[in-house]
C-alpha cells in the first residue's frame, strides 16, 4: 500500500521530518537555481533592450537634434536682409567655409532657416552637411541641374523631412491649406540678390515625376503642369493640395521646396513658390515715453532693415519707475512701443533740532510723489528764531531730509548763499591742473 | 510615469543649448551697449585722489568719477558756490561776536562709501585733518591751506592737541568755523569743499574724536604710514583707491589705462542721476589715429581733442558718416610759457619781454589748434567766466549790468606783444645783453651780459612735456627767431611727473612749456615767490601774489568789485610777464551717436556729464535737425580748411 508521505508527516512529524526535508530543499534549491538564471536572463535581455532602446532614442534624437543645433550654429552666418547690389558678409563667411554655399533660404515663421548648398550632384548633400561632412541630415540644396546664382527660371531645392520638423521636415504642415495661408512668404538671399517669395502650391507627387524633378528655364512647363496638363503623371501620381492663383498670376521665376513623403518610398512633398526681386523698405521703431496720459519724453524713432536687432534704452528719469527698461528684440515692420513711467514715492522728513543737535520739536514724516509740491511752517519755539520759516518746493525724484536749526533770537546770521547775483550762464571747471 | 520622466529629461537636455544660445545673443547685446572706452590726448599720472599730489587735467577728470557728496557745488548760474542740497539736509552760517563765522552742516544720512560704510561728519573731518598735515609733505605731496580756520595755528604749532575750529556736534551734524581775519572771502564756500575719504584706508588704526574742544587724530600720521597708503604706486589710495565715494570705483589701474565699474552704493548726484553705463575704461588717445579708432570702435569717446588736424579728421567723419556727433566748450585755461625764478637771464623783464616778442603766436597757433585757438594775452582761459565779462560774452542782468556799465570792465589794458625780432633786440640791448662770449660787442650768436661780475649767457633750457605734438611747431616759430635775436634755446622734453616738480618746487629749466587749466577759485599760490631767489622776477611774483590776495578779500556778492581787481592783476601780469600766455582754446569731444545724453559743458567735466549718459541704438533725427547739424560741420569744416591753407 502507498503511503502519502503528507499523511506521514502530519502524523508522525517528528519521525518523518528529516528525510522529506531534504526532498523539500533539493527541489527548492532547484526552483531557485532556475529562478536566478530566469531573472538573470531576463535583466540580461532587459538590459540589452533597454541599451538597445537607448541607443536607437539617442541616434534618432542625435540626429534630429544634430538637424537643429547645425541650424542654430549656422545662424551666424545669417545675412541680415540686404539692400540688393550690397555687399554680404554672411555669404562671404559661408563661401569661404564651403565653396558650395549658394544661397539663404527662409521662410518667414516655419524653421525653415537655412543656408543653401549645391553639389556636382543631387545625391552629396543628401548624407554631407555645409561643413562637407557625413551626416543623415544631409543639408538643403540646389539641385545639381540648376544656375548658382539662381538666374533659372525654374530653381529646385531638397531637404531631408525630419521628424522633429528639422530642414524641411514643416513642409507636410503646407499640405494643409490654413497652415499654407498663414506662412505664405519668405525670402532667398543669393549672393548680392534677394528674392522674396510667394508660395502659390503644395503638392504631393512622386519622386520620378520629371514635370517637377526638371529643373533649368522651365517656368513654363512647370506652371502649365500645376494648373491642370497632369495627363503624363507618373508613379503615385501628382495631387494639388494647395493652389493660390492670385499668388502664381505673374510668376516668372519660381522656386520649389521637395522633401520625402511619410507615406510612400517615392511620396514627396513639395511647394512652389514666385521669386521676386526683393525691395527693402526701412522700417521705423517709435518709442513713446508717457506718464499717465502725457509724453513725459520726446518720442523716439530709430530706422532698421527688416530683421535687425533693436536695443533702445528707455532714458531715467530720476524719480521715476519705468515698465521697460530697454526696448529690445528683432523687427521686421514699423512698430511703436509705449513706454510708462510712474513717479515714486519718496520721503519728506523734517527734523527740528536746536544748535547742539537736540531735539526741539516732533520730526514731520510724511510720503510725497516726485514732482508733488508741499509746504510746512516750522513750529514756533519762544525764544529762538527756526533758521527756516518754512520748508517749501517740489519733491525732485529722492528722499529729502531737512533739519530746521533753531538758534537763540539775536544771533546774526550770514544770508542764505543760493541768491542770484545777476550773471547769467556761465561755465567754469573745478580743478587746477597741468596738461 | 518613467517615460514621461524621461522625455521630460532629455527635452530639458535638449533645450539647454537652445537657452545657452539666447542668453549669449542677448549678453553680447547687452555687454556691448554697457561698457564705453574714452581716450584723452593727456596721459593720465594716476593722481586719484586730492590735488595735494598733483595730476594731470586727466586725473582730474577721473577724480570726479571717484569722489563725491562735497556738502558745496558750484553754481554756474549763481557764479558762486552753494550747498548741494542732496548732501547737506541744511547748513547755516552765524557770526559770533568776534566777527568768526561758524557754518553748521547737517549731512543727509543715506551717504555711503562703496564698501557700505555709512559717511559721517567724522569722514570729513578727517580729510581736514589730512589735509593739513604734515605728513602729506613727508611722502611728497602739499598740504592744503587750511589757515582760515579758527583753532589752525594751535593745532599746527603743536600748542593744542585739537583743532579746536571743527566740531563733531553728531554723526550727522558738524560745526566749521573761519577766522574773522579771513573774511570776506569771494569764494567762501568753496572751503567747504571738502569730500569724504575712508579713514580706515588712509590711515589704518587711526580714529577721529572730538570730545566737545574739537577734533583730533588717536595718533598723529606719519609720512611712513602715508607712504604705503596712499603713495604706493601699486596699492596706494592716490592710484588704487579700493573704497570711493563717486558715481563708479576703480577696478584697474596699469598706468596708462584705468577701468571704471558703477558703484552701486552710489547715492546719485544732486538731480538725481546715478551712472548707467556699466563699465567705462579710460586710456591715452594719440592724435595720429584717435579718429580712425573712433570710427573702428575702439573709442566710444574722445575727449578734449585739441589739435587742428586732428578735429578737421573729427569733422570729416563727422559729415561722411550720420553714426557720430561733437561737443565743442571752452577751455578753462590756457596754455604758457612759465619763466623760471631759480634762472638768472629771466630775471630780468627785457629777456622775459624779448622772449614774448620772438614767438610767433599767430602762426604757431593757426597750425597747431586751428580755429579752434585764441591767442591770449591775459593770465586766464577763453571758458573763464572773469574772462566772458570782461570780453562782453556773459549775458548780465539787474543791478550787476548797470554796474558793469558804470565801471567799463575790459581788457583792454592788457599788454600786448606781437611778434617782432627787431624789437626784441632792441630790448636786449638796452638791457645790456651786448657782449659776446669773450666779453667782447656782441655781433652774432649768443648774447652775455656781465652781471655780478660773471658774464650770463642767453642760453636757456625749456622743460616741455614729453606727448606734447607741439615741439615741431616751436622748433619753427620760436627757437630760429630767438637765435635771431641772440637767444639759444633747447627744448627738453619731459614727462608730466617731472614738469610738475619743476611747477611747484626748484625747477632746473630756465622755462617751462605747460598748459594750465584753472579751478574755479582763482589760486593766489600760483603767483607765491620763491623767497629763495631774488631779482626782477621774484619781486614781481610777490608783488603779485599780494595783488591776488587782495582781490579774492572781496565780498562773494560783490562781483564788480572782484573783477576791477582781476582786471588790474591781468594788467600788472602783462606788465612784469612772469609768464607768458600763449593761447586758449575751444575743446571738441568727439563721440558715436550710441552715447546719449552726453552734455559735457566748460563747467561739466566728462566724469561728471557720464554719470547721465547711456549707451542706445542712434535715433533718427529729424529732416531740420539733420540740416542743421550738415550747416554746423560743414561750417566748421570750411573755418578749418581756411585755416589750413
Amino acid at each position: 500500500m502507498a503511503r502519502d508521505p503528507m499523511k506521514d508527516i502530519l502524523q508522525n512529524p517528528v519521525r518523518t521530518a528529516g528525510a522529506t526535508r531534504k526532498t523539500v530543499d533539493a527541489v527548492l534549491a532547484m526552483c531557485k537555481i532556475g529562478n536566478t538564471m530566469v531573472s538573470l536572463m531576463s535583466g540580461l535581455l532587459a538590459t540589452v533592450l533597454i541599451l538597445y532602446s537607448s541607443y536607437v532614442l539617442y541616434d534618432s534624437f542625435a540626429t534630429e537634434y544634430r538637424a537643429k543645433s547645425s541650424a542654430w550654429d549656422l545662424l551666424r552666418y545669417k545675412p541680415s536682409v540686404i539692400e540688393p547690389g550690397s555687399p554680404n558678409e554672411g555669404a562671404e563667411q559661408l563661401a569661404a567655409i564651403n565653396g558650395d554655399y549658394r544661397a539663404w533660404l527662409t521662410m518667414y515663421d516655419t524653421t525653415i532657416d537655412y543656408p543653401v548648398m549645391q553639389g556636382a550632384d543631387d545625391l552629396y548633400y543628401a548624407s554631407h552637411d555645409v561643413y562637407g561632412n557625413v551626416a543623415l541630415t544631409g543639408a538643403i540644396y540646389l539641385a545639381a541641374g540648376n544656375s548658382a546664382d539662381l538666374s533659372d527660371t525654374y530653381n529646385l531645392i531638397y531637404g531631408h523631412h525630419m521628424d522633429n520638423g528639422a530642414m524641411f521636415g514643416a513642409l507636410d504642415k503646407y499640405m494643409e491649406k490654413s497652415y499654407f495661408k498663414r506662412h505664405q512668404t519668405g525670402i532667398i538671399v543669393a549672393g548680392k540678390n534677394a528674392y522674396d517669395i510667394t508660395l502659390f502650391a503644395a503638392v504631393t507627387t512622386d519622386a520620378y515625376e520629371s514635370q517637377i524633378y526638371s529643373v533649368g528655364n522651365r517656368r513654363g512647363e512647370v506652371m502649365s503642369f500645376l494648373r491642370g496638363d497632369r495627363s503624363n503623371d507618373v508613379g503615385v501620381g501628382t495631387e494639388i493640395k494647395v493652389f493660390d492663383a492670385e499668388a502664381a498670376a505673374g510668376a516668372t521665376k519660381i522656386i520649389a521646396l521637395s522633401t520625402c513623403a511619410d507615406a510612400q518610398t517615392n511620396g514627396r512633398l513639395v511647394i512652389f513658390g514666385k521669386l521676386e526681386t526683393h525691395v527693402i523698405d526701412p522700417v521705423v521703431l517709435t518709442v513713446k515715453y508717457m506718464a499717465g496720459e502725457e509724453e513725459i519724453l520726446p518720442k523716439v524713432q530709430v530706422v532698421y532693415m527688416p530683421g535687425d536687432n533693436y536695443y533702445v534704452v528707455s532714458p531715467k528719469i530720476p524719480g521715476y519707475e519705468v515698465d521697460i527698461e530697454i526696448v529690445k528684440g528683432t523687427i521686421w515692420e514699423d512698430k511703436l512701443v509705449i513706454v510708462r513711467y510712474k513717479p515714486l514715492p519718496n520721503k519728506l522728513i523734517i527734523r527740528y533740532v536746536y544748535l547742539d543737535g537736540k531735539k526741539a520739536h516732533e520730526t514731520y514724516d510724511k510720503t510725497v510723489l516726485t514732482g508733488e509740491d508741499y509746504s510746512i511752517d516750522s513750529p514756533e519755539i519762544p525764544g529762538y528764531i527756526a533758521m527756516r520759516i518754512r520748508v517749501a518746493g517740489t519733491n525732485p525724484g529722492r528722499d529729502e531730509e531737512y533739519m530746521v536749526i533753531y538758534v537763540p533770537e539775536g544771533t546774526e546770521m550770514e544770508p542764505d548763499p543760493d541768491t542770484p547775483l545777476g550773471l547769467a550762464t556761465t561755465y567754469l571747471q573745478i580743478g587746477i591742473c597741468l596738461e | 510615469m518613467k517615460k514621461v520622466l524621461a522625455w521630460l529629461l532629455l527635452l530639458s537636455i535638449l533645450m539647454l543649448p537652445l537657452g545657452g544660445l539666447a542668453e549669449e545673443k542677448n549678453e553680447w547685446m547687452e555687454d556691448s551697449r554697457e561698457q564705453l572706452v574714452v581716450g584723452n590726448p593727456t596721459p593720465l599720472r594716476g593722481c586719484f585722489f586730492t590735488e595735494m599730489w598733483g595730476g594731470t587735467t586727466s586725473d582730474l577728470d577721473v577724480q570726479d568719477l571717484l569722489h563725491a557728496y562735497s556738502p558745496v557745488v558750484w553754481d554756474k548760474d549763481l557764479v558762486r558756490y552753494r550747498y548741494d542740497h542732496s548732501v547737506v539736509q541744511n547748513a547755516i552760517a552765524m557770526n559770533d561776536k568776534d566777527g568768526n563765522r561758524t557754518y553748521v552742516l547737517v549731512f543727509y544720512e543715506d551717504l555711503q562709501f562703496s564698501n557700505g560704510a555709512r559717511i559721517t561728519a567724522y569722514d570729513y573731518a578727517f580729510s581736514i585733518l589730512l589735509g593739513m598735515d604734515k605728513a602729506v609733505t613727508e611722502c611728497g605731496g602739499q598740504t592744503q591751506d587750511y589757515s582760515w580756520l579758527v583753532g589752525s595755528d594751535e593745532y599746527l604749532s603743536g600748542e593744542s592737541r585739537v583743532l579746536s575750529g571743527v566740531k563733531v556736534i553728531t554723526d550727522q551734524m558738524m560745526q566749521i568755523q573761519v577766522k574773522a581775519e579771513a573774511l570776506p572771502y569771494f569764494y567762501e564756500l568753496s572751503r567747504l569743499d571738502i569730500h569724504p575719504y575712508p579713514i580706515e584706508e588712509i590711515a589704518p588704526g587711526v580714529v577721529v574724536f572730538d570730545e566737545g574742544e574739537g577734533i583730533y587724530l588717536s595718533e598723529p600720521l606719519t609720512g611712513e604710514m602715508l607712504k604705503k597708503t596712499v603713495t604706493d604706486r601699486k596699492t596706494g589710495y592716490l592710484s588704487h583707491p579700493k573704497t570711493v565715494s563717486g558715481p563708479y570705483t576703480l577696478k584697474s589701474f596699469d598706468g596708462k589705462t584705468a577701468t571704471f565699474e558703477r558703484n552701486p552704493k552710489y547715492k546719485g548726484n544732486e538731480d538725481g542721476w546715478k551712472p548707467e553705463i556699466r563699465t567705462v575704461r579710460y586710456t591715452l588717445a594719440e592724435n595720429r589715429d584717435m579718429i580712425r579708432k573712433l570710427k573702428d570702435g575702439e573709442f566710444g569717446l574722445l575727449n578734449k581733442v585739441t589739435m587742428g588736424e586732428t578735429i578737421r579728421s573729427g569733422l570729416r567723419l563727422q559729415r561722411a558718416e550720420s553714426g557720430y556727433d561733437m561737443t565743442r566748450y571752452k577751455r578753462t585755461g590756457l596754455t604758457l610759457i612759465r619763466y623760471m625764478e631759480n634762472s638768472i637771464p629771466v630775471q630780468e623783464l627785457a629777456v622775459r619781454k624779448a622772449i614774448a616778442l620772438c614767438f610767433d603766436r599767430e602762426r604757431y597757433i593757426q597750425e597747431y589748434a586751428g580755429p579752434a585757438g585764441v591767442r591770449m594775452d591775459a593770465f586766464c582761459g577763453i571758458g573763464q567766466w572773469m574772462y566772458r565779462l570782461a570780453k562782453g560774452q556773459m549775458v548780465v542782468s539787474g543791478e550787476l549790468a548797470e554796474k558793469i556799465g558804470e565801471e567799463a570792465i575790459t581788457l583792454d589794458g592788457v599788454k600786448q606783444y606781437g611778434f617782432s625780432i627787431a624789437e626784441a633786440k632792441k630790448k636786449l640791448t638796452d638791457a645790456g645783453w651786448t657782449l659776446n662770449e669773450n666779453g667782447g660787442r656782441y655781433e652774432e650768436g649768443v648774447r652775455y651780459k656781465e652781471i655780478n661780475g660773471e658774464l650770463v649767457g642767453l642760453k636757456l633750457t625749456m622743460g616741455m612735456p614729453e606727448s606734447g605734438e607741439a615741439r615741431d611747431l616751436l622748433e619753427r616759430y620760436l627757437l630760429p627767431n630767438l637765435e635771431e635775436a641772440g637767444i639759444q634755446l633747447a627744448l627738453k622734453p619731459v614727462d608730466m611727473e617731472l614738469i610738475e616738480k619743476n611747477y611747484e618746487g626748484k625747477s632746473t629749466y630756465d622755462l617751462l612749456y605747460l598748459g594750465e587749466n584753472f579751478s574755479i577759485y582763482f589760486d593766489t599760490q600760483l603767483m607765491a615767490p620763491d623767497e629763495d631767489y631774488s631779482g626782477n622776477l621774484t619781486d614781481c611774483r610777490r608783488e603779485l601774489a599780494i595783488m591776488a590776495r587782495k582781490m579774492v578779500r572781496t565780498e562773494p556778492t560783490d562781483v564788480v568789485s572782484f573783477m576791477k581787481k582781476w582786471v588790474e592783476l591781468q594788467e600788472k601780469i602783462s606788465e612784469t610777464l612772469p609768464v607768458l600766455p600763449v593761447y586758449s582754446n575751444d575743446y571738441f569731444d568727439f563721440y558715436t551717436r550710441e552715447l546719449h545724453q552726453y552734455r559735457i559743458t566748460d563747467a561739466v567735466t566728462w566724469g561728471e556729464a557720464i554719470v547721465r549718459s547711456y549707451m542706445s541704438d542712434i535715433e533718427e533725427m529729424d529732416e531740420e535737425a539733420q540740416q542743421k547739424r550738415r550747416d554746423e560741420v560743414t561750417e566748421l569744416e570750411k573755418q578749418f580748411d581756411e585755416q589750413g591753407d
